[in-house]
């Protein structure tokens, strides 16, 4: 018997319609925890690198990890791991929401989903019983509409929902995998994946529980971690009461928030879609994911006038009611990166996202791309049938639905802004790493975010080592961001000690207020391993170098470590961090040495041997 | 406050103008009467950082981080100049 663990991976193969329960790997769950780990340990064994990400070759692997589904504070999470249609190397695409903790309550600790249906289908996972059902008259339908009608047409309304909505059916190369609603296994095209095996939702009602091996070391355990928490000024307020938006400002200030497509990386109306503004004025409550203490989480709604303007053709319906978000990277993505400054037009153009299944990140950052090649005259009117001029929210609205549904010049967007811009000619204008858009920081203002974008296994992403928490916020110490000394390591650090937090089915934000100290004794109680702190930071490495090693497999090599001309070469022309380039030389061979690879950037034997990889 | 001083001595000469920006929950640290986050404070010549922070009455482990014109600085004895333009957070994240 595992605990923590359920000890089974559930496995539906859509062509041949056979459904499998599967006794998880017990030595790989504990070399790779769970979550991110686990995850790209079977897509590591079962899918071959080279494949075409939307063949039916690909698999989708739902990931969660052993502290999924407990009542470890901000135990939410599971993980999309799957080759990426944005990428195409390794993606692992994480989401909070209760669809994980879900799945774990249903059994399971691992889905595996393989082939392509012939005709639309879903999943209806009750505990034990699981069927492929027929999704004809849900196919077209966006992700609130789909949500709505499974829980009325299973009769279960506890019943939690991951779908894609038309992005994911039309194939958009960013297309999300969406869960209650509003939160999204967002990025790299997870939910393209998804739409390519004909596979509409995953409705899931578990009504068990996760077995813990030392119940009482366990609420020991979590109770000290939530009493960290509540004692963190970050956890217990900035968080709370701001949200992720609180990051305007902050960035914005210290010169490094990107605008209008990297051009300028100060925003002259940051203050008017800052987390500040977003409180005083259309914030109604904070969510929070399952089992969460810090409910980061922003439902907004937008009061009469502001609900009426920039009206939009197909879902007039929504503009009445309350959504969720934007979050920070979605603001900075439709808002300073198109120069646009409307926090309604945000709301709007984030809520559109949300029930397209469209990652937000991605698809403003394209626009703000579409919108340079647009000025630049590199694409005319007569190809956009709307100005793409910087500053237009009506712009925004516009092609954030004809992207979904891939109409006009949205089937261009569609695409992402990597080969966008190599269609038209200007492909120096992808800001960008691997195929994937950056996320809200100006890596010519802050240093080791360069090294991290220039690295990351999943193309340019703020998620796998977020140096900005040392580099700005001062966590857990203040390093400068204009320097590139200790730069390397800093990043190697984050990126091993992160994918150990994302194996474990936690939420990173509570690496805020807690580190790994704290969620080692949660996980030992959990699981009844007895893991030490060297070997959990031992395990993020392992995880790192399979995902590389995955991705040298597929064809991607050291050359694909780089970041766009304009970071390298391009001095910023005006803010605090004016001047300044990305010095991604003076970094990236000290972290190919810490890394222990060779200095092309490959992997070496020794190192998979070290890991226990070969 | 410094607004009130400035009016009543007329020692211009002698006094340093100040753009404050206070962000999140340090907001409510600002004079009355200030609008979108920002205030411009009349200090004496030779304040420091810790001085503007006391006159704001915002405790020193709350100033998580300080940008005197862009620039981050824990440096709470250094001397102000006069048009300096000083952004402080609290302990805030995102992401």
């Amino acid at each position: 018997m595992m605990y923590g663990w359920t000890g089974t991976l559930l496995r539906v193969n859509l062509t041949t319609r056979q459904i499998s329960k599967e006794p998880l790997r017990e030595e790989w769950a504990r070399d790779f925890i769970g979550g991110r780990g686990l995850g790209a340990r079977y897509l590591f064994a079962e899918v071959d690198p080279q494949i075409d990400p939307l063949s039916p070759e690909n698999k989708l692997i739902f990931a969660t990890g052993p502290l999924t589904g407990t009542n470890a504070s901000c135990g939410a999470r599971y993980m999309v791991v799957t080759k990426g249609p944005l990428t195409n190397a390794i993606t692992t695409s994480n989401s909070g929401g209760h669809w994980g903790p879900e799945l774990k309550a249903a059994g399971y600790d691992l889905l595996i989903v393989e082939g392509r249906a012939a005709t639309p289908c879903y999943l209806w996972i009750y505990d034990d019983r699981v069927e492929i059902r027929d999704a004809g008259h849900l196919w077209g339908k966006t992700v609130w509409e789909a949500e709505e009608h499974l829980r009325q047409e299973l009769g279960v309304p506890d019943a939690i929902v991951a779908s894609i909505g038309p992005a994911g059916e039309k194939l958009v190369r960013f297309a999300c995998i969406m869960n209650d609603l509003h939160r999204a296994a967002g990025r790299s095209g997870v939910g393209a994946v998804m739409g390519s095996k004909q596979l509409k939702a995953i409705a899931v009602r578990g009504t068990g529980g996760v077995r813990l091996a030392d119940p009482h070391a366990f609420f020991a355990a979590h109770w000290a971690m939530k009493v960290k928490l509540r004692e963190s000024p970050v956890t217990s307020q900035g968080l709370p009461i701001y949200g992720t938006e609180v990051l305007v400002n902050v960035i914005n200030e210290h010169g490094a928030l990107p605008t209008r497509n990297h051009q300028q990386s100060v925003f002259e109306r940051a203050e008017e879609i800052s987390g500040e503004r977003l409180t005083e004025t259309r914030l109604v409550a904070n969510k929070a994911c399952f089992a969460c203490t810090i409910a980061c989480g922003r439902v907004t709604a937008l009061p009469g006038e502001a609900a009426g303007k920039y009206m939009v053709t197909t879902h007039p319906h929504n503009w009445q009611i309350a959504g969720e978000g934007p979050e920070y990277e979605a603001a900075w993505a439709l808002g300073a990166q198109c120069g646009i400054g409307d926090l309604d037009a945000l709301i709007k153009a984030n809520w559109l996202c949300n029930e397209l299944g469209m990652d937000a990140i991605s698809f403003g950052a394209t626009v703000a791309a579409a919108m340079e090649l647009y000025e630049k005259g590199a694409i005319s009117l007569a190809q956009t049938e709307i100005p793409l001029t910087f500053g237009s929210a009506e712009a925004l609205l516009v092609m954030a639905e004809k992207t979904a549904y891939r109409e006009g010049f949205g089937h261009e967007l569609a695409e992402g802004s990597k080969r966008m811009t190599e269609k038209f000619g200007r492909p120096e204008l992808f800001m960008g790493v691997k195929g994937q858009e950056f996320a809200a920081y100006e890596a010519r203002a802050i240093q080791g975010m360069g090294l991290g974008y220039a690295t990351s296994n999943r193309g340019a992403c703020h998620l796998k080592a977020y140096t900005v928490a040392a580099e700005i916020l001062g966590l857990p110490r203040q390093m400068d961001p204009r320097a590139t000394e200790g730069k390397a390591e800093l990043t190697k650090l984050f990126q091993d000690a992160t994918a150990t937090v994302d194996a474990t089915g936690l939420c990173q934000f509570l690496t805020f207020g807690i580190g790994l100290e704290e969620i080692l004794p949660q996980l030992v109680a959990a699981t009844g391993v007895q893991y030490t702190l060297e070997e959990l930071l031992k395990i993020g490495e392992r995880i790192w170098n399979l995902e590389r090693w995955w991705n040298e497999r597929a064809g991607l090599t050291g050359k694909d470590d780089t970041l766009p001309r304009r970071i390298l070469e391009e001095p910023l022309p005006s803010g605090p961090a004016k001047g300044q380039v990305n010095r991604l030389g003076e970094m990236l061979p000290e972290y190919y040495r810490l890394r222990g690879w060779d200095a092309e950037g490959r992997i070496t034997r020794e190192k998979l041997q070290e890991l226990g990889l070969v | 406050m410094g607004l009130s001083r400035r009016t009543k001595t007329g020692r211009d000469e002698n006094l340093m103008r100040i753009e404050v920006k206070l962000f999140a929950t340090l907001r409510k640290h600002l004079p009355s009467g200030a609008s979108g986050g920002k205030a411009i404070l009349t200090l004496d010549e030779g304040a420091t950082l810790a001085t503007l922070l006391r006159q704001l009455n915002i405790p020193v482990e709350l100033a998580q981080m300080v940008l005197i014109n862009g620039e981050q600085t824990r440096e709470f004895d250094r001397p102000l100049a006069d048009g300096d333009a000083v952004s402080i957070f609290p302990p805030v994240a995102g992401g």
